[in-house]
């Protein structure tokens, strides 16, 4: 260490900055939200800052005269600062990745020692962690971000049919929101082989049982091409025979019944017989408005319940188009037919047609993964 | 060291891996009965690791500073500078020395997985033969016989045709570089095998999806590696020199060294964020396990070394410019940029969470995951700062810090007058810490990019089914980490010292020096 590094001339102008730095980053970083590990980050930064400007500005260092010796302390500096640093920032215990890596190659799961719905639940939840999905995948707030991959606390509004093949097929259909270059191949495409039937199943119990209050619509539904185009074959009676709200209010949201709630103007009223919140135009409606209409139907009104015939599922994605029918919720009709014109939209109608002919036959679908 | 014990070295050990090599071949062949073996006290893994990375260290030394060996001899030809020419041939004579270490360890390397992972050495070397085996080895001969003619004709060829020595340096330099890149397939091909498999031509398993990546990012590494060497090299002489004239020489060699360390670590980032790129688009998780969860930390004592490595270097030029005439008017712009560089760092260092993996794991001195959020996560609007956009923009900064740096030396120089040998003392030492940073921060890297394949041996293709098939502890690995250092140092310092000692005086040499 050079002399003269210490000395009341090097230290004090750079002390007194340090000591008025050290509380003032604290307050403002503290104001900002870091939490408290954050600013005791920035505060041995500012130390070390301090030390550093008092080593710039010291006097020259003068040679030493035992050569072999100073080399051999400067090695044991910086091998004690480096081995300090490994020690000192947060570790992991290697247990918990053993354990996994036990499961995964000697203890895997076997569907017939699952005695129970609730038992299969939490088996796929043992599932998850086991494979790590929360690294790209968030849920309940924990793992995952939303640049990587979906997030997955409304995942049970999905189809079994769909949650399968997002696991064991994922490049069947990409979301647009991860149709990007970067993201496209981000899930692993391996998990048909790397996962046994126990497992798959149990997953997709798991996230099947992932279905928050059925007050609000799932997350992104209203503008989701892929859930629009579904309801648009619920509502058009080809995906359910005993269901087809066109026959009373149009193929395009214009009523051909009378009675029957326009649903092509967003700032059209409702009929005076309706109850208040439904007299409101369809733009003002809850989302709770727009699933009791449909599952429960609409008092004083020919709008029967259809609860009966249409999974909750089912009817949110029917309401998702006819939101779209009106323009209520962003997604537009005009939108929609230039979307079916476009490549993605050609596919995606391929691939609802390929899922509607394969929803009944999931041994098809088993077929075509093993096939790839 | 004495030609002919050199030869001996180098002829016994490449028998030995051809024959180790044909062994295992046959092996895999024959009905031998297996048999495990653990290593005693440290393990299987362990002893690979600590052997192999001596390995690489010594490997890098050998791949990088022929390179710019070869280029100061050209400088020197040029301009007749003779500090080109010495510096050319000390770093050379400690070069061969390190020759020799690389294939020693690397014979033990590659015996003990042999006998460690049998199955594992017999399925890489029958999957890549031709390249691994019989191309490596053909290149390695060439690699290594160019090196020896290259050194006994340097007063000789040298002297009369500089050309033709120079052209047989080159030939070094390539044979080096592909060599390198024969062995890159087998390490690439273990992370980011071609889909699927079984079928996949010999050019596909070798043209994998990391190769390229990681060739680009050994060769800037090893040059980096190289230069850093050859400063710590100049350092140890200043320290033991005695003459004006040798203080002189060797302060201007720390300078070179440090400037040719500094220009190729200057890239190295962007070629690990592409190498990285590449590693995400292969497999995101793969990506997301190195990056944000086990090995996440790993990466930030990357980043606070690297770090330290540019503002080692940056403080090496304010040594400098103390030497020069006239520098004493950049001295403010300077402080103002070492205040960005720690700035820069520290946004570069910032994790998104203080726990060291993705999600909060028993253990980790946390009650709940609220408590963890509250006291060690970013929150929501600052989480951009954990991100890539903001790590490019700090990494950015420094590197142009340190760009600026650079040209206010050579204006400095140009408008006045430099000292050479009269350089503040605490310069030896710093490029001392810098070399022992750089070594530091490679032989704890390495492992990583391994650890990456989790418990594969071949990513997504062959388990490991072995009791270390896990990633370690960031404390454990970092206590490996300086013993590999220190062994390689320990061992490069000895190379120095036998090879230099006597030059510390240069009319004492003969025309080898040895």
């Amino acid at each position: 260490m050079p002399e003269g590094i210490f000395t009341l001339k090097n230290i004090k102008f750079k002390a007194v900055i340090t000591f008025i730095a050290l509380p003032v980053v604290w307050i403002i970083s503290k104001v900002i939200g870091f939490p408290i590990l954050f600013r005791w980050l920035f505060a041995i930064y500012i130390v070390v800052m301090f030390l550093f400007f008092l080593l710039i500005d010291a006097p020259a260092m003068q040679r030493r005269k035992k050569g072999a010796l100073s080399i051999f302390v400067t090695f044991v500096i910086a091998s004690v600062v480096y081995t300090f640093l490994g020690i000192i920032l947060p570790q992991y215990d290697p247990k918990v990745e053993i354990e996994k890596i036990k499961k995964l190659t000697t203890g895997r799961i076997e569907i017939g020692a699952i005695e129970s719905p609730e038992k299969l639940i939490e088996t796929g939840k043992d599932v998850y962690d086991l494979y790590e999905c929360y690294n790209c995948h968030k849920l309940k707030g924990k793992g995952g971000a939303k640049t990587r991959g979906t997030e997955l606390d409304e995942a049970g509004w999905e189809s079994d049919l769909y949650i399968k093949e997002s696991i064991l097929n994922p490049m069947a259909f990409i979301t647009e929101e991860f149709d990007k270059p970067k993201l496209r191949d981000a899930m692993p495409d391996y998990y048909s082989e790397e996962f046994n039937e126990g497992e798959y199943k149990a997953l997709i119990a798991y996230m099947k049982s992932l279905m928050p209050s059925a007050d609000k619509m799932p997350r992104d539904w209203w503008t989701n091409q892929r859930i629009i185009f579904e309801g648009k074959k619920i509502y058009d009676g080809i995906a359910n025979p005993s269901v087809n709200c066109a026959a009373c209010h149009g193929r395009d949201g214009k009523s051909v019944m009378s009675g029957a709630r326009e649903l092509k103007d967003a700032n059209a009223k409702g009929s005076e017989k309706t109850d208040v919140s439904r007299k409101k135009p369809l733009k003002e409606w809850t989302d709770k408005d727009w699933f009791d209409s449909i599952k429960k139907g609409v008092p004083e009104t020919a709008m029967l319940g259809w609860g009966q015939a249409l999974s909750d599922s089912d009817i949110w994605k029917v309401t998702a188009y006819c939101a779209a029918l009106s323009g209520a919720k962003g997604m537009t009709q005009e939108n929609l037919k230039a979307f079916i014109e476009t490549e993605r939209g050609k596919s995606l109608t391929a691939y609802i047609d390929k899922e509607d002919k394969r929803k009944d036959n999931i041994s098809e679908l088993e077929e075509e993964i093993a096939g790839n | 060291m004495k030609r002919k014990n050199i030869s001996i070295i180098y002829f016994f050990t490449t028998l030995l891996i051809l024959g180790l090599t044909i062994s295992a071949y046959a092996a895999a062949q024959s009905d031998i009965p297996e048999v495990e073996i653990t290593f005693p006290y440290i393990g299987n893994r362990v002893a690979i690791w600590l052997i192999s990375e001596v390995h690489l260290l010594f490997g890098a030394f050998i791949l990088g500073t022929p390179i710019f060996i070869v280029v100061c001899e050209y400088i020197g030809m040029r301009t007749k500078d003779m500090r080109y020419e010495r510096l050319a041939k000390e770093v050379t004579k400690v070069t061969l020395l390190c020759y020799a270490f690389t294939v020693l360890f690397g014979g033990m390397f590659a015996m003990f997985l042999f006998a460690l992972y049998p199955k594992l050495s017999a399925y890489l070397l029958i999957k890549f033969f031709p390249i691994a085996v019989v191309v490596y080895s053909i290149l390695w001969v060439i690699e290594s016989t160019l090196m020896y003619i290259y050194w006994y004709t340097w007063d000789t060829i040298g002297a009369k045709r500089k050309g033709l020595h120079l052209a047989i340096g080159i030939g070094v330099n390539i044979s080096g570089f592909l060599t390198m890149a024969a062995i890159n397939s087998v390490a690439s091909f273990m992370l980011t095998p071609p889909k699927p498999v079984e079928g996949a031509t010999l050019w596909q398993l070798v043209n994998n999806a990391t190769w390229i990546p990681l060739i680009l990012h050994r060769l800037l590494g090893n040059i980096c590696f190289g230069g850093f060497i050859a400063a710590m090299i100049a350092a140890y002489m200043s320290i033991m020199s005695k003459t004006e004239e040798d203080k002189a020489f060797y302060d201007w060699q720390g300078f070179v060294g440090t400037l040719i360390g500094m220009a190729f670590l200057l890239p190295i980032p962007i070629m690990g964020y592409i190498y990285s790129l590449e590693i995400y688009k292969y497999g995101a998780e793969i990506g997301v396990y190195q990056m944000s969860d086990r090995l996440s930390k790993f990466y930030a004592i990357n980043g606070i070394l690297t770090g330290l490595l540019f503002l080692g270097a940056n403080y090496y030029i304010w040594l400098s410019m103390k030497r020069i005439t006239g520098a004493e008017r950049f001295k403010t712009i300077i402080k103002a940029g070492f205040i960005v560089v720690f700035i820069s760092n520290l946004i570069w260092v910032i994790p998104r969470h203080f726990i060291a993996t993705m999600i909060l794991e028993p253990g980790m001195g946390y009650t709940s995951e609220a408590e963890m959020v509250a006291k060690a996560e970013l929150p929501n609007h600052l989480s951009f700062l954990a991100l890539m956009p903001a790590k490019n923009i700090a990494v950015t900064l420094i590197i142009l810090i340190t760009l600026l740096n650079y040209i206010l030396y050579w204006r400095a120089l140009k408008t006045g007058k430099i000292v050479w040998g009269k350089i503040d003392a605490m310069a030896d030492y710093v490029l001392i810490f810098q070399a022992f940073t750089v070594i530091w921060l490679m032989a704890f890297m390495g492992p990583v990019r391994e650890l990456n394949r989790k418990f594969y041996h071949v990513y997504m293709h062959i388990k490991d089914y072995t009791p270390d098939a896990f990633s370690p502890t960031l404390a454990y690995s970092s206590v490996l980490t300086t013993i590999i250092t220190w062994v390689f140092f320990g061992l490069l310092s000895l190379a120095i010292w036998l090879m230099l000692h006597k030059n510390i005086s240069p009319e004492k040499s003969g025309p080898h020096g040895d």
